[in-house]
């Protein structure tokens, strides 16, 4: 099984396909399974597409500490030395996409574009209430409802809504009360998953790294400068970090999709994997692209940045 | 004949998938307790879940020393994750696909 040691953890990868250098990054309480069904499919034709398992997460091991985005972009940066692979488009979800981030602010002459989907970036988005996106979606309202304490003055609701979904999960032996999206992943019961999650939440250093900025500051973002894609679901509580970003870097390219959350590569993904292959470079003008609702065609992504450049106002 | 040998090749394919089960799930805290045969569900007995289906798709292709196999073919339908799929599936696909 490919594995490496960096910094201490052991982390599990895979490549796939040849071509350009696509590098995934996933989120938290996850793991490199996020990326099969959808990303990995789209990309692995023209790209080869390397996808591992962050500390803690998946076959990954857990050490006691070690968790901030720093920390794990120190791993990536072994991972990609150990690869040979000089550079890179990164491609992160969520919590991946800080990794990528630090990573590529740190190296950037290793990395040709960088694809942030969904990312709450801690410097520009201090805090994340429900207050700030008051509208609760189907298992959120069940979540707010059934926790034992109000969640509503919780300044980084996301990642307590995973814990509380975790808690939910195992309390129900891998049951879910909700029929919808399953964050732990979309095959079995995901009861392990969400057990490694509580895991590395109440053994490990991780709660508090997780939410440490880590360096990445304003500063270090406002001095990067290769091509860099938001793409953010319309109703995430992320989207203040899209907002400021999209501020802070005037060239950088924006992708609102409509109508969903947090987890839209999965929930939406020919939406998100054409806007990364026209991001990369390469156009899928298919049947398939056509049938669907989703963006395609060259300069998609630079025609529509312009199309909202004024919607943060 | 040629079924006859397609049938042997199978029987060693379904040995060689349930072998490498075995490794993957040995220090697993799961119910089951029977042998991995052609009949075993991945998620049903042996509480696969999607990462363990993507280490299983790292692991055969290193059994098999060949890359490249197309499992999503076998693994999703319409862009979602299969209910659930035996020994026996996965080597008859093997056995069609390599």
């Amino acid at each position: 099984m490919p594995h490496l040691i960096a910094n201490g953890a052991k982390i599990f990868y895979q490549q796939v396909g040849e071509g350009p250098d696509v590098v995934l990054v996933h989120g938290l309480a996850t793991n490199r399974a996020f990326w099969f069904p959808h990303a990995l499919q789209a990309l692995k034709d023209d790209c080869r597409v390397t996808m591992f398992d962050l500390r803690g997460h998946g076959y990954s091991s857990m050490p006691v500490n070690g968790y901030t985005s720093a920390d794990m972009a120190d791993d990536l940066a072994v991972l990609m030395d150990h690869l040979g692979i000089e550079d890179a488009y990164l491609v992160g979800h969520s919590f991946g996409g800080v990794v990528a981030l630090q990573y590529a602010t740190r190296h950037p002459e290793r990395v040709k574009g960088l694809v942030i989907a969904d990312s709450r970036v801690h410097s520009v988005q201090p805090s994340q209430r429900i207050a700030d996106q008051p509208e609760l979606h189907g298992l959120e309202k069940e979540l707010v409802k059934d926790s034992a304490e109000d969640l509503r003055e919780e300044p980084h609701i996301g990642m307590r809504l995973l814990e509380e979904l975790a808690r939910q999960k195992v309390r129900n032996g891998g049951a879910s009360a909700h029929e919808g999206f399953n964050p732990f992943g979309g095959m079995g019961k995901g009861e392990r998953s969400a057990k490694l999650w509580l895991k590395l939440l109440d053994t490990t250093s991780a709660r508090g790294d997780i939410r440490d900025s880590a360096g990445l500051t304003v500063e270090r973002i406002d001095a990067f400068q290769k091509p860099m894609l938001l793409i953010y679901g319309e109703r995430s509580r992320c989207i203040e970090t899209c907002r400021q970003l999209q501020q802070r870097l005037p060239n950088t390219d924006t992708i609102i999709v409509p109508g969903v959350g947090h987890f839209h590569p999965i929930t939406r993904p020919r939406y998100f994997t054409n806007a990364v292959l026209d991001f990369i470079g390469i156009a899928k003008l298919g049947e398939e692209a056509r049938g669907s609702d989703a963006p395609f065609g060259p300069g998609f992504a630079r025609r529509q940045g312009r199309q909202q450049a004024g919607w943060v106002e | 004949m040629g079924n006859m040998q397609q049938a042997v090749n199978t029987d060693e394919i379904v040995s060689r998938v349930s072998s490498v089960l075995a490794d993957m799930t040995g220090d697993w805290d799961i119910d089951y307790e029977g042998e991995i045969n052609r009949e075993t569900r991945l998620i049903g007995d042996l509480a696969f879940e999607s990462i363990d289906i993507v280490q299983l798709v790292v692991a055969i292709e290193g059994e098999f020393q060949k890359r490249g196999i197309p499992f999503e073919k076998l693994l999703m339908i319409d862009g979602r994750y299969v209910d659930d799929l035996t020994v026996g599936d996965m080597a008859d696909f093997l056995s069609a696909n390599m």
